[in-house]
């Protein structure tokens, strides 16, 4: 680690000068759970670091017109913890759960989490399956897109070293809609996940899959959308057989590695595994139970 | 062990009494370390800071083998801000001259070569250089001016693949040596050496078999997973004298290596223990103490050095992986006739794994006749093996223990009834040596048997399983010292190091139970090399077992001194008074008629009377006491996932008398955690180039809290006879039952047969799905 400048801004267009300023060799700062890591193993050779945690507008969680905002500082903690999305996106909740542990989630955020980009990330999956969209601003103003556009591959979103992530909207069409999130880690805790999935879906007439959206993590360079499995789904009755081909057509949507970590191979089943269960238990969620 | 047991060592008789502290549970809050290490306050030995101090770093051979031909460190020493660099040329060659460390034995030629390489580097993370430096940046600025020329050679990280005749050899001067094999020069060998122990005759024990099972196991490397990284603070004097701060589990064996490493007298030397961070056995063996003694008298300035946790897995333990045959008849009712075991184990780059004594456990908990044991000691290029809890023990139950279930299954007997049928008890004779005297093995399968656990209900993919371990309790040099401060309260310094199981506790209150006064009025310390003789490490359970005995001499003899006092002031000779509660007393009325003297009155006659009241103990320990437990295991596997999760755990194990209950099950619960992690998760693995892939936690992954249930414990009591308070050893013994249990536990679920460790989802899922059509077929 080389010694570099601290700066502090207190809100999001600060950060934005802060950073046109003294780039581009500057870095965000948010929690720290990702970054303090890479500074000390020497990825990151910053000259000044931006501490964003002190802007308000950051922050926050709420119902509004466009849907859910969640704030990029709202911590994995506070997910856990807020009244509206216990209700409506246990989804969410479990996602944050899985990460880390209490220390972890305590100072990590959302925020954090998206931008760092690693394909194993478990906020990722559930937030695509609920079609949830980022806002980015920078010296030009902001601009809105969806999680498949914001990720671009392992570690590399479309940030410009002067923009900053402002929230996640998840789209009032989707308040509401049942989802679940599974995570296949080999240890319960502090895990990396091998692979991670989340399923998003109404029931329609006559017990049919409407709408239903399939995210994986892990899986390939990004967090991805398994859009075989989804089409073949759409419209089909609920039935476990259809959900469990819809496992199998998920494998096919991804690319899985093989790794010191577990093989590709290994990583095919569980995606085949995930994707149901979690199809499953969005259904249950959708009876009510 | 191989040690012949010496006449003049110390046993004494268990005495039956009843104890108002020893056996008690005060508040754990109330041990003397808990509330330090809550807070952070606990001084570990990277938190030891000497003025004028520099940082050390080692340079780390990045190739599994490789000869060195050269090392440059001319840029290096150029650089500014750099002190000191040391390389291989920095310390004198040893000749071939072993010593006990703990459990293992080591070798001065080989622990010189391991702390820096010398011909060749043996394994990635082997050392080849260290810099002293202003800071640690500098110190790894200068690592990478250092020039090595490496020649890199083929390695061989497996032991089967160790063994076989065209393997690349680690050591040029290796021939296989042991039972019964004259070392044949012309016939290098990475089998160190050959091991072999039996009784009765093997042939015909298997003639007498109705069933016949046959397993082998293969096991990966395991790290003790200590959370302290390994750290030294070391200060050569202008004297010539060498102070060390350092994170051991024997300070006193780490002063005498260090002394012959560097060629010193033994008495230059002060090591001064820090508080434990974790070692189980991993911290038995000097790593950065010489590294940083010698950059210190090299730069004239104390030097501190600190691991990574990259550094701390690449080179330090591991546990030997193993490859294990075990073959085992028995009769149609259930009585074992002939039991066979082949245990090879990885020794890693230099000779010495835990083979010798993994190799007396193989069978000892059961009552056999005819047994053949064979061993192989097996070089390949890995860090240098440490010992581990037990070690070498959990690996071969793991084929012993789940061949005794499907023994009991051919036979349909539950395998806790086949288990009592054949188990050892007083008198059993062992096949490495001595029968065993008062054990408690039975009780634990009868506390096991009677259990509420045995009656829990199991679903659907859940099964129970269960299996047993024994080990043994050293003896061996121990020292204490007691001072009786003005005020009557006791200080007791022990030389057996604290390895953070709570014996400075478990001390204080066999002290108070000894003088008679309360628990609260009792400090005890580990005292550096230089306030006590000699101790052997905190190693083989020997902690509490051994240590007590010193302190139970030592206060006797303080005690002999305060009724010696006494004697003086009532003008009696001292063998009429007694001690009694915390009071001299006359021995009888015939004596005469004096009021008793507490403790505290007695410091304050002292001076007049011959001066302070203290006692001390120099001893061998003789070795007993063994240990033995049994473990029951219920697990839920996802068929679909291959995911072991472990529902409910209960370990029921001889303690001999308990001192603290509290700690005991403190240590029941940490050796099963340590062994379930190892049984579901934690392995070493290598890429194909040799280097190791998973140097973290984040890989290398050792269970949380989330991924174990609460372990029940149940204490059983049969007292050691050799010990006055019947301690045994008891901290090994609960990592050995683990694997097997588990492997038992999800035969038992599923119906198939893990013995390839770790017991990992894809790996019981690859099972699973081999098994299916085998199933669907029945
Ligand atoms: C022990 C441990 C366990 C972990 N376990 C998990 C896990 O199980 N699952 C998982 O997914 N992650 C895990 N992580 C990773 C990490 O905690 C999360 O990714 C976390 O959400 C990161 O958030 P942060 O606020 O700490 O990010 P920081 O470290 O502050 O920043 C991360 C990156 O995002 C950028 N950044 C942050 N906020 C913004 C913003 N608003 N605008 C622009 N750029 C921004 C920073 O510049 C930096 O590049 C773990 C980390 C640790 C240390």
């Amino acid at each position: 680690m080389r010694a570099f400048d601290f700066v502090s801004a207190e809100s999001a267009d600060q950060a934005i000068s802060l950073l046109s300023e003294h780039g581009p060799n500057v870095i965000v700062l948010a929690g720290g759970t990702d970054i303090l890591v890479d500074l000390k193993h020497a990825k990151h050779d910053p000259d000044v670091v931006v501490d964003i945690t002190r802007a308000e507008d950051l922050k926050g969680i709420e119902v509004n017109d466009g849907g859910l905002r969640i704030g990029a500082l709202v911590t994995h903690t506070q997910i856990m913890d807020d009244p509206y999305i216990r209700e409506n996106f246990p989804a969410l909740v479990h996602a944050a759960h899985t990460i880390g542990a209490v220390q972890t989630r305590n100072l990590g955020t959302l925020g954090g989490n998206l931008v760092t980009c690693v394909p194993s990330m478990d906020s990722g999956p559930a937030l695509m399956a609920l079609e949830a969209e980022v806002t980015v601003a920078g010296p030009d103003g902001t601009r809105r897109m969806g999680l498949e556009e914001f990720f671009v591959g392992p570690r590399k979103t479309v940030l410009e070293h002067n923009e900053v992530l402002l929230d996640v909207i998840i789209p009032r069409k989707n308040l509401g809609k049942p989802a679940d999130f599974l995570k296949f880690g080999l240890r319960k805790g502090q895990a990396l996940a091998l692979v991670n999935a989340a399923s998003a879906l109404w029931v329609g007439e006559g017990n049919t899959f409407k709408d239903v959206k399939i995210s994986l993590g892990a899986v390939a360079p990004t967090v991805i959308r398994a859009a075989a499995a989804e089409d073949f789904l759409e419209g089909r009755e609920i039935t476990p057989e259809n959900m469990a081909e819809a496992g199998r057509l998920a494998v096919e949507d991804a690319k899985p590695i093989d790794d010191f970590r577990a093989s590709a191979s290994y990583r095919r089943d569980l995606i085949a595994v995930l994707t149901k269960r979690t199809l499953d238990n969005a259904y249950r969620l959708a009876q009510g139970g | 062990m191989g040690m012949k047991p010496s006449p003049y060592a110390t046993k004494i008789p268990y005495e039956e009494k009843d104890n108002k502290v020893v056996g008690g549970r005060p508040n754990p809050a109330d041990r003397s370390d808990a509330i330090d290490k809550v807070t952070g306050r606990a001084r570990y030995a990277a938190d030891y800071n000497l003025p004028g101090q520099l940082i050390g770093k080692v340079l780390r051979s990045p190739h599994a083998h490789a000869i060195v031909k050269s090392i440059d460190t001319s840029e290096a020493e150029k650089l500014p801000g750099v002190k000191a660099v040391v390389t291989r040329d920095d310390f004198p060659d040893m000749e071939v001259e072993h010593a006990a460390s703990g459990e293992l034995m080591v070798n001065f030629r080989d622990v010189t070569r391991n702390m820096m390489a010398r011909e060749k580097a043996l394994y990635d993370g082997h050392p080849v250089a260290a810099v002293a430096a202003l800071s640690e940046s500098i110190a790894k600025e200068a690592m990478k001016l250092i020039k090595v020329d490496y020649e890199v050679l083929p390695h061989v990280i497996d032991v089967r693949d160790a063994m076989k005749d065209d393997a690349p050899l680690l050591h040029e001067e290796l021939f296989t040596k042991g039972a019964g094999i004259e070392p044949d020069p012309s016939k290098k060998s990475n089998i160190a050496t050959r091991m072999e122990s039996k009784l009765g005759d093997i042939e015909e024990g298997f003639k007498q078999a109705d069933f016949i099972v046959e397993h082998e196991s293969n096991t990966k490397a395991a790290h003790q997973g200590y959370i302290e990284p390994q750290a030294s603070v070391a200060n050569f004097t202008e004297g010539g004298t060498i102070e060390v701060y350092t994170g051991t589990q024997g300070h006193h064996v780490f002063r005498a290596q260090i002394a012959k490493l560097l060629k010193m007298d033994i008495s230059k030397i002060k090591v001064v223990p820090a508080e434990l961070g974790g070692g189980f056995g991993g911290k038995n063996n000097v790593y950065l103490e010489p590294l940083a003694a010698q950059l210190s008298r090299k730069a004239n300035r104390p030097v501190k050095m600190v691991m990574t946790r990259d550094e701390v897995f690449r080179a330090t333990g591991p546990t030997s992986g193993t490859n294990c045959k075990v073959r085992m008849g028995c009769t149609r009712d259930g009585r074992i006739t002939a039991a066979q075991a082949e245990l090879n184990y990885q020794a890693g780059a230099f000779p010495g794994s835990s083979l010798p004594l993994a190799s007396i456990t193989v069978f000892t908990r059961y009552d056999l006749e005819n047994v053949l044991v064979v061993g192989h000691d097996v070089v390949c290029n890995r860090p240098k093996v440490a010992a581990y809890r037990a070690p070498g023990a959990p690996m071969i139950a793991f084929a012993v223990e789940t061949a005794i279930d499907d023994l009991a299954r051919q036979c349909g007997m539950d395998p806790i009834d086949f288990r009592l049928k054949n188990a050892a008890k007083q008198g059993t004779q062992t096949h490495f040596g001595p029968p065993l005297g008062q054990i408690g093995y039975m009780e634990t399968l009868e506390a096991a048997k009677a259990s509420p656990h045995m009656n829990e209900p199991l679903g659907p993919n859940q099964g129970r399983g269960i299996a047993s371990g024994f080990w043994f309790t050293i003896g061996n040099d121990t020292s204490a010292t007691i001072n009786i401060s003005e005020d009557g309260t006791a200080s007791l310094i022990f030389g057996t190091v604290d390895v953070t199981g709570g014996m400075r506790s478990a001390f204080a209150m066999i002290v108070a139970e000894e003088l008679g006064i309360p628990f609260e009025k009792v400090r005890t310390q580990v005292g550096d090399t230089s306030a006590l003789g000699f101790n052997f490490m905190t190693a083989g359970s020997r902690g509490t077992a051994a240590g007590s005995m010193a302190v139970v001499k030592a206060t006797r003899d303080a005690i002999h001194r305060a009724c010696e006092i006494a004697a003086r002031k009532w003008e009696v000779e001292t063998d009429q008074v007694v001690w009694e509660n915390g009071h001299a007393r006359p021995a009888s009325a015939n004596v005469g008629d004096f009021e008793p003297l507490s403790l505290a009155q007695l410091c304050k006659e002292a001076t007049w009377f011959g001066g302070t009241i203290a006692g001390h103990a120099e001893i061998n320990v003789a070795m007993g006491g063994p240990g033995f437990g049994t473990h029951l295991v219920d697990v839920d596997v996802d068929r679909q996932t291959g995911l072991v999760k472990v529902l409910r755990y209960s370990i029921f194990q001889d303690a001999g008398k308990a001192v603290y209950p509290a700690f005991i099950e403190g240590q029941f619960q940490g050796g099963a955690v340590q062994g379930i992690g190892m049984a579901l998760n934690e392995e070493y693995i290598y890429s194909d180039k040799g280097t190791m892939e998973n140097p973290g936690f984040l890989d290398y992954r050792v269970p949380v809290a989330s991924d174990v249930p609460m372990i029940n414990t149940h204490i059983v009591e049969v007292p050691n006879p050799d010990h006055p308070y019947g301690v045994r050893g008891i901290g090994e013994v609960p990592i050995i039952p683990p694997l097997a249990a588990i492997s038992n536990a999800i035969h038992d679920a599923v119906g198939v047969r893990l013995l390839d460790h770790p017991m990992s989802p894809p790996k019981v899922l690859k099972a699973i799905d081999e098994a299916a059509p085998a199933q669907a077929a029945e």
